[in-house]
């Protein structure tokens, strides 16, 4: 029996069942920074941490919602991923704020010259990946999710996901060896 | 399937092995750490979102239209409740239908079987337990049926020791059958059982004499209570291995409750729940009848309990449990009182916390229980 497989799901049920807010908080602490780097990863090079609340805040509100069927992680990233959706529709919405975001990105990467050149060749060959390609490889290679959870949050046919991480391996190797 | 397996599944070797080196590069990336006030920011949100929640409702609450529609709603439903099923039951007759029905949906394999009366199948073990305690207790002719509960629960138990399940349902279902197998009898296969259970509670004792929810988890009063009780079952039925780790836990309880902390479920709440000091305070009585200040701090602890019922929250196991701590100091009115009270909630298990997790079988050993106390 592996008690450690379940603590996560265990705890939520406590959040969900009893409001327990030391559960919650062991759940924060487990997992904000897995979710901080996946906005990172996501490009958002600003306001990180906010998403970072705003995806712990939706799954708090939604914790009636938690079904012990359902593995944590993936109702986590599920609120992540629509965390992130939410946040790509208000900068849709107000044009200027992209253009902030624009000059966000070339200052933060001016910032970072003390980061080795391997470093920003991954990064810039990631941000050259498509949003649907670069979530399938935030999930399935940096969160080690299984496909059959990549699915389940993505909301796609698994087949769906093999394809679009084949394609995103392969684009990925394409612009590094260009490099 | 997960990205390595996929890898290895493609055609071209000299393409899955440059796979191999792109993903141990991206996994070797950097991660960012989160600033240090980040969790309680977090938690502040939280707190935020749920009493401006709580504001909001009770906003409402207090519109006086509202109020005089709900208060038609329920005199209607009230009224018309009484004219469909008119009140016929005396309370002798409610007795008997709970401890009926128990023993009517037994499975055939010993068991009550969760799933088929609104509860939750992880708790099987415990409610199979409980269900056979009410029986036992109810003082009817229901040996048979408590006899092959007793087989299956024994039956169940694995090799380590435990009865089952995992997280909080592992600490509840071995605590709640290890006290009901030492408190319905014995037998030799029982003593083995028994000895095996206690070194498994054992071997899940924290350094400080407490148990968490999980193994290695903060100490809970609820799952340290439920774990001395049934140690001091066990002892009672001569498990010599019981005695010290029972009294490691015991003095855990003696120091919260010393401390001046409120009893709760978590131990930094800072709320009080009744359930856990009916619990906990009964337990330092009767386990800690040795020790005289122990026994005296639980008293304090029963004591401290609201007799007054929670209608706004039904909770049989809260009730059950008060009763037999008020009845465990003495106080035989205020036990008879909620008793009174019990009698009353009738069908609200939907409402009741434990309800979607015992369903009817709940329902009906609770109130048992509560009658035989």
């Amino acid at each position: 029996m592996n008690l450690h497989l379940s603590e996560d799901e265990f705890l939520m049920e406590r959040v969900r069942d009893v409001d327990d807010r030391f559960a919650f908080e062991e759940l924060v602490k487990r997992h904000q920074k897995k979710i901080l780097n996946f906005f990172y990863r996501c490009s958002v090079q600003y306001g990180n941490e906010d998403l970072v609340q705003q995806t712990f805040l939706r799954l708090y509100r939604y914790r009636l919602k938690y079904k012990r069927s359902a593995k944590l992680t993936t109702f986590l990233f599920l609120m992540a991923r629509q965390v992130w959706i939410d946040e790509l529709r208000k900068r849709k919405r107000v044009q200027h704020l992209k253009r902030e975001f624009a000059e966000e990105v070339v200052r933060t990467s001016r910032s970072k010259t003390s980061v080795s050149d391997a470093r920003l060749d991954i990064t810039g060959a990631l941000e050259k990946l498509s949003d649907d390609m670069r979530m399938v490889v935030e999930l399935g290679v940096f969160q080690g999710l299984p496909y059959g959870e990549i699915a389940e949050v993505l909301k796609i046919p698994q087949g769906t996901v093999k394809s679009r991480m084949f394609n995103a391996l392969r684009k990925l190797r394409g612009i590094l060896e260009e490099k | 399937m997960n990205v390595c397996r996929h890898i290895d599944e493609l055609a071209s070797s000299s393409e899955a092995q440059a796979f191999r080196v792109l993903t141990e590069r991206l996994s070797e990336m950097s991660e960012i750490e989160p600033s240090k006030g980040l969790t309680s920011l977090i938690l502040k949100r939280v707190e935020l979102e749920s009493r401006c929640r709580r504001d909001h409702l009770c906003s409402y609450a207090f519109r006086p239209w509202f109020g005089a529609l709900a208060a038609a709603v329920v005199v209607f439903i009230v009224l018309a409740l009484r004219f469909l099923y008119p009140a016929s039951d005396s309370s002798a007759n409610c007795v008997l239908s709970d401890e009926q029905w128990l023993a009517d949906s037994q499975e055939q394999d010993g068991s009550w079987n969760p799933a088929r009366h609104g509860g939750a199948n992880s708790y099987c073990p415990s409610l199979t337990a409980l269900s056979a305690l009410a029986l036992y207790r109810s003082g009817g002719d229901y040996s048979d049926a408590v006899q092959q509960a007793r087989r299956y629960l024994i039956s169940k138990q694995q090799t380590n020791g435990s009865f089952g399940g995992e997280g909080r349902e592992l600490f509840y279902n071995q605590a709640i059958v290890t006290f009901v197998l030492a408190e319905t009898g014995s037998s030799v296969s029982a003593i083995e059982t028994l000895n095996n259970a206690v070194d498994f509670i054992h071997s899940r004792q924290a350094v400080d004499g407490s148990w968490g929810y999980a193994t290695g988890s903060e100490g809970s009063q609820a799952i340290t209570a439920w774990q001395v009780q049934a140690l001091s079952s066990a002892k009672k039925n001569g498990i010599v291995n019981a005695d010290v780790c029972m009294r490691k836990g015991l003095r855990w309880l003696r120091d919260i409750a010393s401390s001046g902390k409120q009893m709760d479920y978590n131990i930094r709440s800072g709320r009080s729940s009744d359930t856990i000091s009916a619990l906990a305070g009964y337990v330092l009585v009767t386990a800690g009848s040795d020790f005289p200040e122990i026994s005296a701090l639980g008293r304090n602890v029963v004591a401290s309990i609201k007799q007054q019922q929670d209608s706004q929250n039904p909770n049989l196991y809260r009730d059950c449990m008060k009763v037999r701590a008020l009845k465990a100091i003495g106080r035989n009115a205020g036990a008879q009182s909620v008793k009174k009270q019990m009698v009353a909630v009738t069908d609200d298990i939907q409402n009741d916390q434990w309800g979607k997790v015992g369903g009817r079988l709940y329902y009906s050993s609770m109130h048992t229980l509560a009658r035989t106390y």
